[in-house]
């Protein structure tokens, strides 16, 4: 909305010497938020033209006129403010208003005037005005009628009185039907309120004025209308409509019905000035609920301890009443009666007055308040979480590059991924036809991550942690709030690499350092994994506490495929539920004792049937002496000189003395109790040097 | 046979020795060499322990003075050996092959957290330090929470689904029963005060969606951080703390903000708090508009309608909201000037932030 401070200081002096930007300073800090302030020329002066933003006036129906900024700023600045031009209506008289229907309408007014010397144009200053705030001018009665609109923010109707059959309606249309409105033609529905003659509509009651009803240079006699809607009604017809206009805007805040007398009374004062010959044939007021003044009983110490500062009596009345408010005050009590031009929702409670004298003493100007920190448990030092923990342990410790993606996933993804779209969540309005479901894991858009950055990078590590929304039964969510789908936090990460086997052991080596960095309590794999992306020989299941938590394997070739993965890089994946999760409370390992005698290690080759798997290895080695403390993967090979269908394994086994130094001795025959029970237990024999 | 050496030839040898040790020891360009001198003068076959074995067939009085000389001369030359050393391996390098100091040092890690996440975090230490608590609410949640909760009008347009996205087959439902995907964190808040004892303090981060269209200032996802501050008595300009709590920790240094008038359905009052521009310092430029001011965020005190819905007694309880969008900050913290970077998962973007 513009506001011209020309057009503000015909009700108000402000002090000499402010600019414009201060006042728009003040304006932003105070009341409304002013978005910007442009100079225009106006006549021999300038005028200053105030953009305000629509958005902060949506409470305050007020301030959609001249007059309400007017109002503020007499306040802000301690000076008077001039009351509006008036004029007592003519003569009540029959036949100008007919039924009103108390849902749409609360009052509805109507005058009944001819001129018969009309004047050839609207004066300059008002037409000049009218331009200056982007209104061109139309004709003497139109801009009138904005002008009013523009200075009281009630909006206001003329009809060519000949062009409509009195009395006039304002109700439900009743029935669908086409109407040639000033912006265009418009279908009414049955529910679309219109105003309406005897014949029909003649418009859409608070929205646009009927193309038929208007007034035209040859127009003499006139029907001047102005009435309080209500504003949810008017907020429907103007959506479904799609037509918002300056009028719509205004009624959907909310108008007082006094209002009515204040925009009639300035219409006739500047009508009957501007055109003396004007005839004033009468007028009928129909006024079916008045607005009533809101009452609100609040005391000092409540003002106090909400504003953070005791405020001087003096100052609290001054700012409410020059506001319009009426204060009587009895022992630390105040009683606080709005006007009716905030009556209408915007007050009503006591936070309504904290807000009032706060805002116009200025925020700014308050002393800030510390905040005092107790020291008692209303924080858990342990819920800090496995989340931060993970995420922090994959990219820190893992080199993996957190990316954060959007939560729906789009329909080729999450068939290459496996899943049946029609099993999980949907929802309206989605960015594409194609992305209406929200991802029932993480794995599909972080294929749709790796494709894109295959385009720039040929090895890279990158991990999401999110919500998915897997689909299935709707549960009560926190028990009894509403019965919602689940949704759960995952972790899941994906390497790319040129080797699949450094691929596959690299991620599970960044899923087995979670279980020690993130303070897991239980964290161990099974072999293979039901997740339809994973290929069925490389795949794991991740476990935790007896049951499955995720999954890891490398990307099936299947997937690969569907998901427009052309390259040749292997890609690791991995994804967890990190509800299944639990976390120690404190550290649980235990401290082992340092040896003063030193460790002794030895490497062995042996040839080994390949379905013989590591973990057993590792098993039968351990058991194999009692000085042996750990065995260690070191390589394995399958080349030319090793049979078909075995590997070549070197393991490294490390000894550690019991209480004496490790002699050559037991080293030796520690050495020949591997190979022994390895070569009984799992058939293999030493490679041969 | 020769003559027995006389005490005053071995003192005039020892001299000679020390003097031909010093040079081979000053002429030492290497280790290899000191060592070649150190075997010619204290070796086993060394001079002065030749001379050492003649002093047998001194007489006593000789023997002695010979006898400390020679242990003069020992020290002496041990001690040049010592410097000489010390010197040649100052001079020599500790690799045998040339190394480019300037080249790129190795990496121990390539990861880093998403920028939002690292702000995130950051805000949860500060604001730990003030005792709040961290919460999460749900992504998917209701009518009932996010809007009836939040004392929004039955009619308010951010009901529509022009603003927010309804789960599919909402039509017709209301309250608890209509799901959407969470359009502001606000109605976390109410789960919070439902399920807790005030006072309370916490901070509730997390991802929220708009059906809007995207450009480089706007996204359909976007992360906000919320603060709520319930308590006896807390006053508006507590929330002034709380915002600079958040600037300071953003931009590292405090940062000039203003509170002003703002209107929202879950507070009242509301404010528009507004933060010096960090581009121009205040002066106006074409990031805030010439005004020099930008608007950061919005919070204000629970509406009493808003602390009924999660169990309070308005008259009783006070608090205070702060809400900020995560993103902004982040662009803010970086200069970055396209918000649909967040959530590309481009490696090139994210990998600029550690």
């Amino acid at each position: 909305m513009k506001i011209s401070l020309e057009w503000i200081s015909d009700y108000v002096d402000l002090p000499a010497g402010l600019t414009a930007e201060q006042i728009a300073h003040d304006l932003t800090l105070k009341t409304v938020e002013v978005e910007d302030f442009v100079a225009t020329p106006a006549g021999d002066r300038t005028d200053y033209i105030l953009e305000i933003d629509n958005k902060s006036l949506t409470n305050r129906p007020d301030l959609w006129g001249h007059y309400g900024i007017a109002r503020e700023l007499a306040t802000i600045y301690d000076v008077p403010l001039r009351p509006l031009p008036g004029a007592s209506l003519p003569n009540p008289v029959d036949g100008l208003v007919a039924d009103v229907d108390p849902a749409l309408c609360q009052r509805m007014a109507a005058v009944n005037l001819a001129i018969p010397d009309m004047p050839a144009n609207t004066p300059n200053w008002m037409r000049e005005r009218l331009e200056r705030i982007g209104e061109a001018s139309v004709g003497l009665l139109v801009d009138l009628s904005n002008y009013v609109m523009f200075t009281t923010g009630q909006p206001n109707h003329v009809y060519d009185s000949d062009a409509i059959t009195l009395p006039l309606s304002a109700r439900a249309n009743g029935a669908t039907s086409q109407t040639e409105l000033l912006s265009g033609p418009a279908e009414l529905t049955p529910s679309t309120p219109v105003i309406a003659d005897q014949t029909g509509p003649v418009g859409v009651a608070g929205i646009m004025g009927g193309a038929n009803s208007a007034v035209t240079p040859a127009s003499r006699r006139f029907l001047i209308e102005a009435a309080t809607f209500r504003p949810q009604p008017i907020r429907r017809a103007s959506q479904q409509l799609g037509i918002r206009s300056e009028a719509s805007a205004r009624f959907e805040k909310g108008l007082d019905t006094q209002r009515v007398d204040q925009a009639l009374g300035l219409f006739l004062a500047l009508l009957t000035t501007i055109a003396p010959t004007t005839q004033l044939l009468g007028a009928q007021d129909t006024e079916l609920e008045t607005t009533t003044a809101a009452i609100v009983d609040v005391t000092e110490d409540f003002l106090a301890a909400r504003i953070g500062t005791r405020l001087p009596d003096d100052e609290v009345r001054n700012s409410l009443s020059r506001l319009g408010f009426a204060v009587t005050s009895d022992s630390g009590r105040l009683r606080v009666i709005a006007p009716t031009w905030r009556s209408t929702g915007d007050i009503s409670l006591p936070h309504d007055i904290v807000e009032e004298v706060a805002r116009i003493h200025g925020y700014d100007n308050l002393p800030v308040a510390p905040l005092t920190v107790s020291l008692n448990t209303s924080r858990s030092l342990h819920q800090r979480g496995i989340e931060r923990r993970v995420r922090e342990q994959l990219a820190v410790r893992c080199g993996m590059q957190e990316v954060v993606t959007y939560p729906w996933s789009g329909d080729g993804v999450l068939a290459a991924t496996g899943w049946d779209k029609a099993g999980l969540v949907q929802f309206d309005g989605a960015p594409a036809p194609d992305h209406d479901t929200l991802r029932p894991s993480l794995v599909p858009n972080l294929l749709d991550a790796v494709v894109s950055n295959l385009r720039y990078s040929s090895s890279f590590s990158i991990f999401e942690v999110g919500t998915v929304f897997p689909g299935g039964k709707p549960t009560p969510y926190l028990g009894d709030f509403e019965d919602m789908p689940p949704q759960g936090k995952r972790v899941a990460g994906v390497l790319v690499g040129a080797d699949g086997v450094v691929v596959f052991r690299q991620l599970k080596g960044v899923v087995e350092s979670l279980r020690r960095y993130a303070h897991l309590v239980d964290l161990d794999f099974a072999p293979g994994a039901d997740a339809a992306w994973a290929d069925r020989a490389t795949s794991m299941t991740i476990t935790a506490h007896g049951g499955a938590v995720g999954a890891l394997a490398l990307v099936s070739k299947r997937t690969r495929r569907l998901a427009g993965i052309t390259a040749e890089q292997q890609i690791g994946c991995f994804e967890l539920n990190l509800a299944l999760l639990s976390a120690h409370a404190s550290r649980e390992n235990r401290y082992e004792k340092l040896s003063e005698l030193p460790d002794s290690e030895f490497d062995l080759s042996v040839l080994l049937a390949d379905d013989v798997p590591w973990t057993q290895v590792s098993t039968v080695v351990r058991g194999a002496s009692r000085y042996v403390h750990d065995v260690e993967y070191v390589d394995e090979f399958r080349g030319s000189w090793v049979p078909e269908g075995q590997r070549s394994l070197t393991l490294r086994t490390r000894l550690r003395p019991q209480d004496e130094t490790l002699t050559a001795q037991i080293i030796s025959s520690s050495r020949s109790a591997v190979l022994d029970a390895l070569g009984k237990e799992l058939g293999a024999r030493l490679r041969d040097q | 046979m020769t003559a027995s050496p006389t005490g005053a030839d071995l003192l005039s040898q020892i001299a000679v020795a020390v003097t031909e040790a010093e040079s081979g020891i000053h002429g030492a360009a290497s280790l290899a060499d000191l060592d070649a001198a150190r075997r010619g003068a204290v070796g086993k076959t060394g001079s002065l322990m030749l001379l050492r074995r003649a002093i047998g067939g001194l007489d006593p009085d000789a023997r002695r003075t010979v006898g400390e000389a020679l242990n003069h001369a020992q020290r002496q030359i041990s001690d040049l050996l010592t410097s000489r050393e010390e010197e040649l391996l100052d001079s020599e390098p500790a690799l045998d092959v040339p190394l480019d100091v300037t080249l790129p040092g190795l990496p121990p890690s390539n990861g880093s957290l998403h920028p939002t996440i690292q702000l995130m975090y950051d805000l949860n230490d500060a604001f730990a330090e003030l005792n709040f608590e961290v919460y999460e609410g749900p992504e998917i949640s209701s009518e009932a929470l996010e809007f009836d909760a939040m004392n929004f009008p039955a009619d308010h347009p951010a009901r529509e689904s022009m603003d927010t996205y309804w789960l599919a087959n909402s039509e017709g439902k209301h309250g608890a029963e209509r799901l959407c995907l969470r359009p502001h964190l606000t109605g976390a808040s109410v789960r919070y005060m439902r399920t807790h004892t005030p006072p309370f303090r916490f901070v509730y981060p997390g991802r929220v969606y708009r059906n809007e269209s995207t450009d480089a200032r706007h996204e359909r996802a976007f992360f906000q951080y919320e603060v709520l501050l319930v308590d006896k008595d807390v006053p508006l300009t507590a929330g002034k703390f709380l915002v600079d709590t958040i600037l300071d920790t953003v931009f590292g240094h405090p940062v000039k903000t203003r509170m002003r008038t703002g209107f929202f359905p879950f507070v009242e009052p509301g404010f528009e708090i507004d933060m010096q521009c960090q581009v121009c310092g205040g002066g106006g430029c074409r990031t805030c508009r010439g005004v020099g001011w930008l608007e950061v965020m919005p919070g204000g005190s629970p509406h009493p309608n808003v602390l009924r819905a999660g169990g309070l007694d308005p008259d009783q309880w006070t608090g205070f909201y702060v809400n900020v969008g995560l993103d902004r900050l982040v662009m803010m913290r970086y200069g970055i000037d396209d918000v649909r970077h967040m959530h590309s998962a481009d490696l090139r973007f994210l990998s600029q932030f550690a």
